[in-house]
């Protein structure tokens, strides 16, 4: 794999919101470019358009105007039918309070997002168990996420994000609910899934951990405002 | 999704009880209208078919013909008019299918919409078949009656309600002693609460000398009911003769007000019965939003989303409705005694309309699930 192919190209992204009469604009012409199996970190201030830029790259929300490519595709034109089955193929979600579903068991949660994707029904469960065994949970498959701690229930969140391979890995602050010691074994998972080649792309508020990324994207007012490298070199493009 | 679908219709068991409880109640009042309008309405038709040919001569109604009962209970003509009528057209009908008649309850009907229980009816001896039909058919003992010897013949609901099983017991008829000569096959609305007995027996134990309660009349020529007619009334303005259109159309305005009445209650049902669903279903998508978020999120279709919240609506009115039908069969048959009331066709018109019923009230609850946003899953984080 080529760390130098770009899977996310994003060219002047502005995100608009009507609140009464009042134009809110957290993101203002952002641009940049993320590569294939890179692990980027988004920081900034409450209010600095991090969040509204998550959903854009999750596809959860489409920019008022610019451009947004993911692996080449223009996904900034795409209905949301078609924005539904590319983010079902591309991106796997990581949530800081878990959002598991509290009636179905840590594999039925695993197996209900691979129901969204196109793997064969017969490969649920053993890419559900995989991906389990994978975050260190092939022993707690029948227990519910009531059943579990907090690390626990983040680390199904993160198999059920990972279970239908996803090329993009989101990750919304994922250790803002735990303690210090279980956010750091969160972290550790995380980074091993970068070893394994996946592009990472995580929002968080700790300075510590988002210097353990390669690329620092920092927001302030909905404008990039710093790019940062894990050795301080400008490696990513800012237009 | 179809195990999240299942879960969720157990997440809040009490409230999915209820709900299930709820449309058992309203497909049960379904069943049992539907069953009662379903039997009233086939039965009269089928015995409407039998009477082409037969006419009613009675009493001249002083309102308009609506709401007149068949048979023509409450008439009452003079004798000699009866028998006037009866030699006149001596050549025009079947002497052996046309007779005097008399009528005389005995016990209403249990329900609405349903045959007396017992009914005294006097005909001629020998002309039994005029008012039974032809096709009667005879349990035990004979359908003739013998002059003057006080016997009676009765229908399968008379002999319930005289509890008499077997030939030759009596019963008491306005204090006389009758004996039972014949006891008939359960049959139809006409027959089954049929006390038979002798017109002159009749008269006699019902005190009504010189007067009959109608002729029935059994034309050779079908072409020939309308000229009968017109000539019995013209000659006679006393009279008016009830055929077997006329009988038709007596039913059919007679059961309007019932049928409409029912087909209200019939609508009130089902709307409640959607109404409940919606509500709980729009309870659920509400208390759900930031699940149904996420479920967008990792990539549920908007399609997805809604076929899950029409499946919990069906799975919860399919159970209802299939619980409703079972109930609505045990009050047939236990409160109402009647479970030939109750037909397959029924059933499935019953569990059908649940299913309708899931499908209208899953509506409004899935248009609000699919407006549900994936941003609602990384909101307020």
């Amino acid at each position: 794999m080529s760390k130098n192919e770009v899977i996310i190209h994003a060219k002047n992204l502005t995100r608009k919101f009507k609140m009464g009469n009042v134009d809110v604009i957290p993101l203002k012409n952002v641009s940049f470019d993320i590569q294939k199996g890179s692990f980027t970190t988004i920081i900034g201030p409450s209010g600095s358009g991090k969040s509204t830029l998550l959903n854009l790259l999750g596809l959860v929300d489409s920019p008022t105007s610019g451009e947004l490519y993911i692996n080449g595709l223009k996904v900034h034109e795409q209905s949301d039918h078609q924005l539904t089955k590319l983010r079902a193929k591309y991106i796997g979600f990581i949530f800081q309070s878990f959002h598991l579903i509290p009636v179905l068991n840590v594999l039925d949660n695993v197996m209900l997002q691979l129901s969204f994707s196109d793997l064969p029904k017969s490969e649920h469960k053993e890419a559900a168990i995989n991906a389990l065994e994978q975050v260190g949970l092939g022993d707690k498959l029948r227990n519910y996420p009531n059943d579990l701690s907090g690390g626990q229930r983040q680390r199904v969140s993160i198999a059920r994000a990972i279970a239908k391979k996803p090329e993009i890995i989101l990750a919304d602050e994922p250790t803002g609910s735990l303690d210090s010691k279980t956010g750091e074994g969160i972290i550790s998972i995380i980074e091993e899934l970068h070893k394994l080649g996946k592009t990472i792309i995580m929002v968080t508020h700790d300075l510590d951990i988002a210097a353990r990324a390669e690329n620092q994207l920092v927001l302030r007012d909905g404008e990039i405002r710093e790019t940062r490298t894990k050795d301080q070199k400008e490696l990513m493009k800012v237009y | 999704m179809f195990k999240y679908v299942i879960q969720n219709v157990r997440r809040r068991k009490v409230r999915t009880l209820l709900t299930i409880l709820g449309i058992a109640v309203c497909i049960q009042m379904f069943t049992i209208i539907s069953s009662i309008i379903d039997y009233t309405i086939s039965d009269l038709e089928g015995e409407m078919s039998k009477y082409a040919g037969q006419m009613y001569v009675k009493a001249k109604s002083v309102s308009s013909s609506t709401g007149e009962t068949f048979p023509p209970m409450n008439s009452s003509i003079l004798q000699d008019d009866g028998d006037k009528v009866l030699e006149d057209f001596g050549e025009e009908i079947q002497q052996d299918l046309s007779t005097p008649v008399i009528f005389n309850m005995i016990a209403g009907p249990a329900g609405p919409n349903m045959p007396p229980q017992a009914l005294a009816v006097g005909v001629t001896p020998g002309k039994e078949q005029a008012y039974t039909g032809e096709d009667v058919k005879v349990e035990s003992g004979s359908l003739e009656l013998k002059q003057g010897e006080k016997q009676v013949v009765l229908g399968a609901d008379a002999a319930a309600f005289f509890k008499v099983d077997q030939v030759g017991d009596s019963i008491q008829l306005s204090g006389e002693t009758y004996t039972v000569s014949g006891l008939l096959e359960s049959a139809n609305r006409v027959v089954n609460p049929l006390v038979l007995l002798s017109v002159e027996d009749a008269k006699e134990t019902f005190s009504l000398a010189d007067t009959y309660s109608t002729v029935l009349l059994t034309v050779k020529k079908l072409d020939d009911i309308e000229i009968i007619s017109k000539e019995i009334t013209s000659d006679n303005d006393k009279l008016e003769v009830m055929t077997q259109e006329g009988i038709a159309e007596n039913i059919n305005s007679s059961l309007q007000g019932t049928k409409m009445f029912m087909s209200t209650i019939l609508i009130t049902v089902v709307g409640v019965a959607v109404i409940v669903i919606l509500i709980v279903m729009v309870l659920a998508i509400m208390e759900r939003t930031k699940e149904i978020g996420v479920l967008r999120a990792i990539g549920a279709s908007k399609r997805e989303i809604m076929s899950s919240v029409l499946l919990e609506s069906l799975i919860m009115s399919f159970i209802g409705g299939t619980i409703g039908v079972g109930l609505g069969f045990l009050v047939l048959l236990f409160v109402f005694q009647a479970p030939y009331f109750f037909t397959n066709e029924i059933a499935f018109l019953a569990v059908g309309m649940s299913i309708l019923i899931g499908v209208l009230s899953s509506l409004y609850p899935s248009f609000r699930a699919v407006k549900i946003h994936p941003q609602e899953a990384l909101r307020y984080e």
